[in-house]
């Protein structure tokens, strides 16, 4: 082979490559995935703060507390170490993004950002009797009113006959200029009452909606 | 030398190249059978009509689709439910790793399957915007791995999203049946925790 013929070849594949480069580049700048790799930490930061922009609420919340650990601050090494001395076993995804506990106190996933730091908790325990259930998210919603004050946006009946039923959902949201806090209680079939907390930051950045 | 730097040149380019073949898998559904059930997916039996909206939607009422205000609002719906799912940690991994061809194609198959259950006139569940055929419930969630939980998460967010969107309790507790039944399509894991990455999935 000449020494011309291979430089051509070489050629060849450097503007295949730069092409495909550059359009690459342009369809992850789009916001779309690399189905090669799971999306980048960065970008799936960019993905949860898009998606919160519309949660963003006005006030303060007076607090950042997400089931004993807190947002921006507390790290993944942080969150693990406590996680496995409460005897939880966890799993990490998305190559660090997520850590998903299983435990005495149900499943609780963890959203960490590019940096390591806290920025999304999530409790989903179930219950198997509507009673229960009824009061457990009585619990939790008082709880919740004691932290946060007046919720912004209430639905459903807190009552045994109104959870009784399937898809039947009780729910209370707070929504802050820096967190968006949700608990719910849904009926998902015979014996299956999930009761679901939901701790998130809103960046700074985020869009309100 | 120069070999090898070709080599590794054509490699690159290869992985880089990867990343664009990531067309949706091609129907799976019998052309001839161009309703389906949206809520199973399944081919209308023979002697139903070959424009009806499937048994889902005579349940639910054909009355629905016009009475939350046709089918722009149940593309609004659905947009909103997107939102919902990649915001909740708990199952966006499901969808942060789609590009946004199949995240498209995801959403148009989605929006005419609601559509078919809600009764919209003149909606099939066939083909997303751009021409390529909607699978079955069965086929587009093989090897995802999805457990009960991941189920459970999608359809507490939905639930969430049609009572913010105004969907009355009634209309809901109506779908109900039909919805919680998919779970025997959709959930093949029986893992209690996460078994299988989505990354590891064969069909996306």
């Amino acid at each position: 082979m000449t020494r011309r013929r291979v430089a051509l070849i070489v050629g060849a594949l450097a503007a295949a490559l730069g092409s495909l480069g550059g359009a690459h580049a342009l369809l992850i700048r789009s916001g779309a995935a690399c189905p090669v790799r799971p999306p980048s930490a960065e970008a799936l930061e960019h993905q949860r703060q898009e998606a919160l922009a519309g949660l963003r609420g006005v006030a303060a919340s007076p607090s950042t507390e997400a089931f004993g650990f807190e947002l921006g601050k507390t790290t993944r090494a942080a969150f693990v170490v406590a996680s496995a001395a409460r005897g939880d076993t966890c799993e990490s995804e998305l190559e660090g993004a997520l850590v998903r506990c299983e435990g005495s106190q149900g499943e609780l996933v963890a959203r960490f950002d590019p940096s390591g730091a806290l920025v999304g908790a999530d409790r989903m325990r179930y219950v198997a009797e509507v009673e229960e259930a009824t009061v457990l998210f009585e619990d939790l919603a008082k709880a919740e009113a004691t932290r946060f004050g007046a919720p912004e946006r209430t639905w459903g009946t807190t009552s045994a006959a109104y959870l009784g039923e399937p898809l039947r959902q009780v729910g209370v949201a707070y929504r802050f200029v820096d967190v968006a806090v949700d608990l719910s209680a849904t009926h998902l079939g015979p014996g299956r009452i999930a009761v679901r907390e939901q701790v998130r930051s809103i960046p700074r950045g985020a869009r309100g909606g | 030398m120069l070999f090898k730097r070709v080599l590794c040149t054509t490699f690159v380019a290869l992985a880089l190249a990867a990343c664009f073949i990531d067309n949706p898998n091609p129907a799976t559904v019998s052309p001839d059978a161009d309703v389906v059930d949206a809520a199973t997916g399944d081919a209308p039996a023979s002697d139903a009509p070959q424009d009806g909206p499937g048994e889902a939607a005579v349940d639910a009422g054909p009355a629905l689709c016009t009475k939350y205000g046709g089918y722009k609002t149940i593309e609004t719906v659905v947009g909103d439910l997107f939102g919902a799912l990649v915001a909740d940690c708990r199952i966006s991994r499901f969808f942060t790793v789609l590009s946004a061809e199949k995240l498209g194609h995801l959403h148009d198959c989605l929006v005419k399957q609601v559509a078919v259950v809600m009764g919209c006139p003149g909606i099939k569940y066939d083909v997303d915007n751009a021409g390529v055929d909607c699978r079955d419930m069965v086929t587009s969630h093989k090897g995802l791995s999805i457990r009960g939980a991941d189920f459970d998460a999608l359809v507490q967010d939905l639930v969430t999203v049609m009572l913010k969107d105004g969907v009355a309790q009634a209309d809901i507790d109506a779908v109900a049946p039909k919805l919680l039944a998919l779970r025997e399509d959709i959930v093949t894991n029986s893992a209690p925790a996460n078994g299988k990455s989505i990354c590891d999935a064969g069909d996306q």
